[in-house]
Parts: structure tokens; sequence; C-alpha cells
């Protein structure tokens, strides 16, 4: 895959050492050095001033995908749409000149200009980028072709690229949250597995509510869903094609109790908890053979397994030391090494897509927290604190975190939340009812 | 729980005769156990089914007490909870026909999962004690709720302490 | 007591020199233009440039050093504070344009600022 932004920056940097050799040095002494660490803590500014409507009966279309673009990037937390009615110049055709002069005297860092048309069931969105101060365009424009009914995924894969020419990291707009929906009273609380758009559109129920259900958690390519049912009376670990809502528990070693299924990074395994006797061990599944290894073997509650983006490492939690905190191990099992040292206790160990954090649900002092930390257990970061925050789960570029966050006392309710991984933007994900266990899945082919 | 000490009193009175009765369960078809029935003539005149009926259900899981309660994030059984497990062993031991799932639960203050499985701890520890004092292990299986069913609302530790529980649920009939 | 630490002050070293009002005044300037990313904190990067006499970049902004994040994080970091440069020349008006041997080469470091939790 290209990287516009890249290049763009590979470029510069290639013009710079050019220009630096030809420069004399006039200079006595050695440059002025000064160290600035108060920026504005300000988005980065964009306009979009609309997309053009390149057929009849395309307007509407034209109108929503501005503004699910705009809405994708200004919800990030690291961009902000400038308001239409401070622009200078009139955008013009989507083939038109860019005046950056005027996009620049409003601070414009980046303009997108689109276009769309529909003929018969098809929507064509048409998009380019421009760089205002360096007076360019970012990427080269780019079609998008579809049938009408994904015009919201066609905005969001706009946005996506939008997002990744800027930052130079892939989006993670086109994509999909499975999660518990949960109705009722705290105690007569139901709940169903649902799956909606990662901003909350388009929620579908996979499962009705006619017995628990717990932490799905989506396969890599986003196609199955593993979870826990009590459907049988007894937890037990359930997969679920998405496409066609089929379900089956699944066979695996023999206990009293199986739950915290996750898929393997291949997807072709399920690694889980499995209790008998009172006593809770990390097992290891084949789904295609049934071949069940066991990875743990202590006297102690060993669950919520995460797997490294490379498949070589397991993250969990174990309350081995007395209280729970995070270990790693190898894949297949082995001696684990403790990377929570912190005050208090950690638990539902997440691994990053980058690989290189695992996100944590934290409990000190009667708090809760989502909490970030490298993989050695470094460089511990507290995201969020409330009367309870659980489940951390990764966008699918390890920017953000979805959790569930519950309120206090007897009507207390779980709604899902996001932060990005610097602990701003925190905002509520729209859910119609209650929410929790939210398990992000891949972007979207 | 403050009718639990009478109620054990009551049945330690009784166990004489339970325990020379030998622990059979399977084929059981939900009658009345006769000898439990015997034991206990002329001490209640309650309607039957009632709480105040010793061979009742109801009698169980309210004068006997069908709960055990845990300090936090703990699975071991208090003197409290192991005077009421006594009382449950006791009835159980008279009713073989008689089968128990042991609920296992926890207060909110925990992460999901960690709760099943701490739930999980409760129950077994129940189940076990159970067993030890004699009641025959299929006739006992454990479930874990986790933090998915209080049954006390609020968010202080008058509510978290009724939910930290083990819940010995019965029912008459032969096992699966 | 005091009196040992005045003494103990005045044997040490003055600063060679005190940081001019003026480099206080161009801090401030870039600074008012820099956005600072939220979700940089940790990286820092030092952007290296040339000002010609009348206060504008001359040639391009270049990266002299990076720490922190990924190598993604630290390319955004450094667009970033180029575009800072960039876009509040010219700095003439806040340098004193007799002493342009001083200002002449520059290099900024900019910290992205550590956001506390919520």
């Amino acid at each position: 895959m290209t990287r516009p932004f890249s290049t763009y920056f590979a470029a510069l940097l290639a013009a710079v050492l050019v220009a630096g050799a030809a420069t004399p040095v006039l200079a006595q002494s050695g440059p002025l050095r000064i160290t600035i660490d108060q920026g504005i803590m300000e988005p980065l500014p964009f306009a979009a001033p609309g997309f053009q409507a390149e057929t009849t009966g395309s307007e509407q279309f034209a109108a929503d995908i501005a503004r699910v673009v705009a809405e994708d990037l200004a919800g990030t937390g690291l961009f902000r749409q400038i308001d239409p009615a401070s622009f200078i110049s009139a955008p013009g055709g989507f083939g038109d000149q860019v005046a950056f002069a005027d996009w620049r005297a409003i601070n414009a860092q980046a303009l997108i200009k689109g276009a769309v048309s529909v003929s018969g069931g098809q929507l064509v969105v048409k998009f380019r980028l421009y760089d205002v101060f360096a007076g360019g365009e970012l990427g080269e424009g780019m079609q998008l072709a579809g049938t009408t009914d994904g015009w919201r995924r066609m905005a969001h894969k706009v946005a996506d690229q939008v997002y990744s020419r800027i930052t130079g990291e892939s989006g993670y707009f086109d994509s999909r949250v499975v999660f518990v929906s949960e109705s009722g009273p705290k105690d007569n609380r139901q709940k169903r597995l649902a799956i909606m758009d990662y901003d909350g559109a388009n929620l579908q129920y996979l499962t009705d509510s006619g017995s628990i259900v717990l932490a799905p958690r989506f396969s890599p390519s986003g196609d199955r869903v593993l979870y826990t049912s009590y459907e049988s009376g007894f937890p037990r670990i359930n997969l679920l094609d998405v496409a066609t809502v089929g379900r089956r528990e699944i066979q695996t070693q023999a206990g009293e109790m199986t739950f915290s299924p996750r898929f393997s990074h291949d997807g072709r395994s399920v690694i889980y908890s499995l209790s008998n006797g009172g006593n809770t061990d990390l097992y290891r599944t084949d789904l295609g053979t049934g071949q069940s290894s066991q990875l743990t073997n202590a006297p102690s509650i060993e669950t919520a397994p995460s797997l490294s983006p490379d498949g070589s490492q397991i993250v969990f939690e174990s309350d081995r030391s007395g209280t729970q905190q995070l270990y790693i191990m190898s894949a297949n099992g082995g001696e684990p090494r403790r990377i929570s040292f912190g005050d208090g206790r950690y638990g539902t160990p997440v691994w990053s897509p980058r690989g290189d954090l695992i996100a944590f649900t934290k409990q000190n002092q009667g708090r809760f927290h989502i909490g970030v930390m490298r993989t050695d257990g470094s460089e511990e970061r507290l995201l969020t604190a409330s009367f309870l925050d659980e489940g951390p789960t990764w966008s699918p570029n390890g920017r953000v975190v979805m959790f569930a966050r519950e309120t206090q006392g007897a009507s207390g309710a779980s709604t899902l939340y996001s932060v990005d991984v610097s602990g701003r933007n925190l905002k509520q994900v729209p859910t119609p009812g209650g929410a929790s266990d939210p398990s992000w899945g891949p972007l979207q082919p | 729980m403050h009718m639990m000490t009478k109620a054990a009193l009551i049945l330690l009175a009784l166990s004489t005769t339970a325990c020379t009765r030998p622990d059979r369960f399977g084929g059981a078809n939900g009658g009345v156990d006769p000898n439990a029935a015997g034991a206990n003539g002329g001490i209640n005149a309650a309607p039957l089914g009632s709480a105040g009926d010793p061979n009742s259900p109801a009698y169980f899981s309210q004068t006997i007490g069908d709960r055990v309660l845990f300090v936090v994030d703990q699975s071991t059984l208090t003197p409290t909870a192991m005077a009421t497990l006594d009382g449950q062993s006791q009835w159980l031991l008279q009713h073989a026909d008689y089968l128990a799932v042991i609920e296992g639960h926890a207060d909110e203050q925990g992460t999901r999962e960690y709760n099943l499985a701490l739930g999980a701890r409760r129950a077994n520890a129940v189940r076990e004690y159970l067993i030890s004092k004699g009641v025959p292990s299929n006739r006992l299986r454990t479930v874990s709720y986790g933090k998915e069913r209080p049954i006390a609302v609020c968010s202080d530790e008058s509510c978290y302490s009724q939910n930290r529980r083990a819940v010995t649920v019965i029912s008459a009939g032969s096992i699966s | 007591m005091i009196r040992a630490l005045f003494l103990m002050t005045l044997a040490l070293p003055l600063p060679a020199k005190a940081d001019p009002d003026w480099t206080q005044a161009f801090r401030a300037k870039v600074q008012a233009c820099w956005l600072a990313d939220p979700a940089l904190a940790h990286v820092k990067v030092v952007a290296g440039f040339d000002l010609d006499t009348t206060g504008r970049v001359e040639g391009d902004v270049s990266l002299v050093r990076a720490d922190g994040g990924t190598l993604a994080d630290q390319a955004r970091a450094f667009a970033a504070a180029r575009r800072a440069v960039v876009r509040c020349q010219p700095y003439l008006a806040v340098l004193p344009d007799d002493q342009y041997a001083l200002w002449h080469k520059v290099e900024l470091t900019f910290v992205f600022p550590v956001t506390p939790s919520s």
C-alpha cells in the first residue's frame, strides 16, 4: 500500500537537504535554540465545502456523504471543520483550480472536495484532498463506486482516506462494533448481541434476550463472533456467523463452565477460560479439528486472554499473586511474566493492533480506569476514571479505545464510550438502550 | 440470616435419624421422603409446601437459608456460612430425591469475566463443603453468574454484601 | 545559614547570557501558530530552518531530531511544527534586526504536551 503523506513527507525532506547545502553559513555561533511546549491544544482545521451533486437525484446523497465525512473527521478530536460561513471563495467545480490563498486566509490546513453521481441504483463518489499551506494535492483524486444503500460506508471510506493521508496512519471509520445490548432494570437485565457501525449507525440485533450473553469478540476478518451464552443453562462458548446470524455452541475441552473466548490471530482457534472445581485456566481449541491444549496450569483464576497481533504471545489476567494482575506468556503456554506493578488491580488486557500498547481495566481505591501501558508494563497511563469503566477494545488502527461505562446506584446503566489513546476526546457512542462489552472489528474491505 | 442459627439447631437435633439413611438419589420421582417426613412428625404443624413444612423447598430456602455470603474478592466460607451449609447438607441428606444447583455470584465491583471465575470459586466452595458433609457429589452442580444477577441494586456495601453470595437452588428430580 | 547560602550563590558563575526578551517574543509568536495535536503526547521534534533578513523562512524547514511515539507520530509532529513555523512568518517584528547573526539559523524544539488523565 502506498502512503501518499509519507511520500510527500520524504520529498519534503529531500528538498530541505538540497536547500540546506546551498545556503552559506553566515552565523558566527550555533543556531538560535528555543524550546516550545505550549502549543494551541486545537484540532487541525479543515474545509469541506459540500460535495457536488453531478446528477439529478444525487443531491441528498451528496449532502449526507459530505456530512458523514465531516462527522468522522471532527469526531476524532484531531480535526475541526471550518464553518462554511467563513469561506472566502466559492468551492468551485470538482475539477476547478483551487484558490489556495483564500483557504489559507481562513486558516484551513486541509481542503476536501467531492462529487457524487447516481445512476440506477449505482452511486459514484469522487474526492480530492488538498494541503492548503503546501499549495497542492495530498495524494491523488479517488473514485468509489457502489450501490446507493452503501452510501454510509462510502462516506466512511472517503474519511478513512483523508485521515490516513494527513496522519500517515490508517483510519478506522469503515468498521463495525459488536456488543451486548442491555435493557431492563439492574436486577432483571436483558441482554442480547448487537452489531453496528463504529458510529452507532445501522444497528442490528444478532440474538434475542432469552438468555444471558456476554463479552462477544470479532474474528480477525470480522465475519464471525465468539461469545459466552447461557442458552444451555450454563456458560458456554458460542460461535456466530455475522452474515447468516447462524450460531452454535462450540466443542471445547470438557468443563463446568467455558467463557472469555478470543480468536487466535489466524481465526482458526479459540483461546478461552475453562472452570472446573472452582479453578479457572486458559485453554486453546482448534475450531476445525476440535483438538484442545491447556495453556496455563495454576490454582488461580486465569482469564481474559488477548493475543499479540503477530500471534506469538498472550497477555491475560491472573490472581496468582493474590490480586488480579496482567501477565504475558508464549501463545503455546509456558511460564508467564507479570507486567503490571502499579497500585490496585488490573484486568481485561487487550493488545493493541499496532502491537506497542496494552489497554486494560484498572481498579484502585474504589474507582475504575481504562489505561494503556507498553508491553513490558512501562509508561502506564490512565485514560479515564469513573465509578465503573471496563472492557477496552481498540480501533483497527490502535488510535482509539472503546469501553463500557456503568453509572452508579439502583438506576445505574451501562453505555459505550470512546477515548483517544492520549486520554482526550472522551465521548459517548450512541446506542438505542444500554450497552456493554464492545468489540471493535477490523476495517472492512 | 438471623433465622439460621435456630434452624441449624433444630436440624442438628434431627440429624441422627437422617444420617442412618443410605444416600440415595437417582430414580427419585419427586415424592416426599418418608424417612424425613417421619423424623419431623409432630414438630411442625404447618401447611404442606410452606416454609413451615420442613420437607418443603420453601423451608430449605427460607428457614434453613439457601444462601451464604462472602467478603470482598474471597471465596472462603465464614463460620456463619458453614453453619448455614450444615443445615443445607442435613436437609439434602434427608431429602435424597432433591438435586441442587449452586449459583455463585459477585458484586458489581469487578470486571465481568473475572467475576464469572470468582462466582465459580464461591459456588465450588459451597459444593465442596456440602460434599464434605456427606452430600453425594453428583447431586450437586455449580453455575456462576458473576455480576450478572444482583439481587440488591444499590451501589454501596449494604447491597454488595448481599450480592456476594452462593445460592443453593434445589429441584426435585433425577440427575441428568 | 542565610549568609552561607548567600556566599555560595555569589560563588556560582553567572549565566553566560540571560534569555533576551526577543527570544520570548519569538517563542510566543510561533507557539500561537502551533496546533499541538493532543494525540502526539510524548513526541518531541526539533525543527531547523534559516531566516532571511526580513524574518522569512529561507528554503524549507528540516527535521533535525525526533523522539518518542511511532515514526508516523513523528512525521505528524514534524508536519505540525513545520506548519506553525511557516504560518507565523515573517518574524522580523519580534526579532532585533541589528542582530541577524543570532537568529539567522534557528532550531525550535517542539515538545508535545502530555495531557493529564480526565
